[in-house]
């Protein structure tokens, strides 16, 4: 499939998910407490994977352009992405539990 | 029957950008790393003690430095991308450079992340988390280095469709960090 103008974010496009993905970085960061070594509180751990699954979308559908693909592939990789933060996120919730 | 075979082409795989080949690639990646992150995060739940006591001993700042890092290279290789398309082969080829110098930089610093570790007497070997860690950041730093590769051939054709390709491949390898930064960093 070979690319033309129109079908390309725009440089503005562009500029605003990279703004986004610094700034999903930013609320990782502050959520993680990477100067901290205690435990996340299970609500630390829901914004950490939202934060990453934002990049991730931000990554796959500006950067990677998927919106101009097909709605198959779309639900595809969405699902691809829901099922590992479910698998995490359960994980997480278990030893949340278990304390 | 020659027009049927005209016809034939990559099925679903047409509709992706790039080379439908790179696609395949990226799947099993896609695929690869995801078992890795279930099976890291079913072993932490298994052993959430051991597991936050090895943390303890990561950069979880120098993991959060590469993550901007990677993303900004990645940003540059989209810009690449419709530079080619709009500019001409010069522009496209800088934002390349700048994909490919933020790719040399991310593995600089996880040069020193891993010095950092060694010098505190951690190895793949020390236990289950630090076998997983090295495992999967890794083989995602030779994604990287494979990444850069691709990026500096495409960048000497300088052609559409294979920096299409090119960047594809390198905006999967930021995709799996996105994902790997706070599951193997962050959460505990």
């Amino acid at each position: 499939m070979t690319p033309d103008l129109s079908t390309l974010p725009s440089r503005r496009h562009l500029w605003l998910c990279w703004v986004i993905l610094m700034s999903m970085t930013g609320v990782s960061l502050v959520a993680g407490d990477p100067t901290d070594d205690r435990r996340l509180p299970f609500l630390g751990v829901v914004i950490l994977l939202v934060a990453a699954a934002i990049k991730a979308r931000q990554i796959l559908w500006v950067f990677l352009n998927l919106r101009q693909s097909t709605t198959t592939w779309k639900a595809t990789l969405a699902a691809f992405l829901a099922v590992i933060i479910v698998i995490v996120l359960g994980c997480a919730g278990v030893s949340a539990l278990a304390r | 029957m020659e027009h049927q075979d005209d016809a034939v082409g990559w099925g679903a795989l047409d509709s992706l950008p790039g080379n439908p080949l790179i696609w395949i690639l990226i799947i099993s990646e896609l695929l690869v790393f995801g078992a890795f992150f279930a099976g890291f995060s079913v072993m932490r739940a298994l052993h959430p003690m051991a597991f936050a006591a090895s943390q303890a001993h990561l950069n979880r700042m120098t993991g959060g430095i590469n993550t901007m890092i990677l993303l900004s290279s990645g940003a540059c290789a989209a810009m690449a991308l419709r530079a080619r398309a709009e500019e001409g082969v010069r522009r496209c080829r800088f934002w390349l450079a700048g994909a490919g110098g933020l790719g040399v930089a991310f593995l600089l610093v996880k040069g020193y992340e891993y010095a950092d570790e060694a010098a505190q007497g951690m190895s793949i070997d020390t236990d289950s988390f630090f076998t997983l860690f090295y495992l999967m950041t890794g083989f995602h730093a030779l994604h990287v280095i494979l990444g850069l590769i691709i990026l500096t051939i495409v960048s000497w054709r300088c052609q559409q469709d294979d920096i299409e390709t090119g960047t594809a491949f390198w905006h999967m390898v930021d995709l799996i960090w996105v994902l790997l930064y706070p599951i193997v960093y962050l959460i505990r």
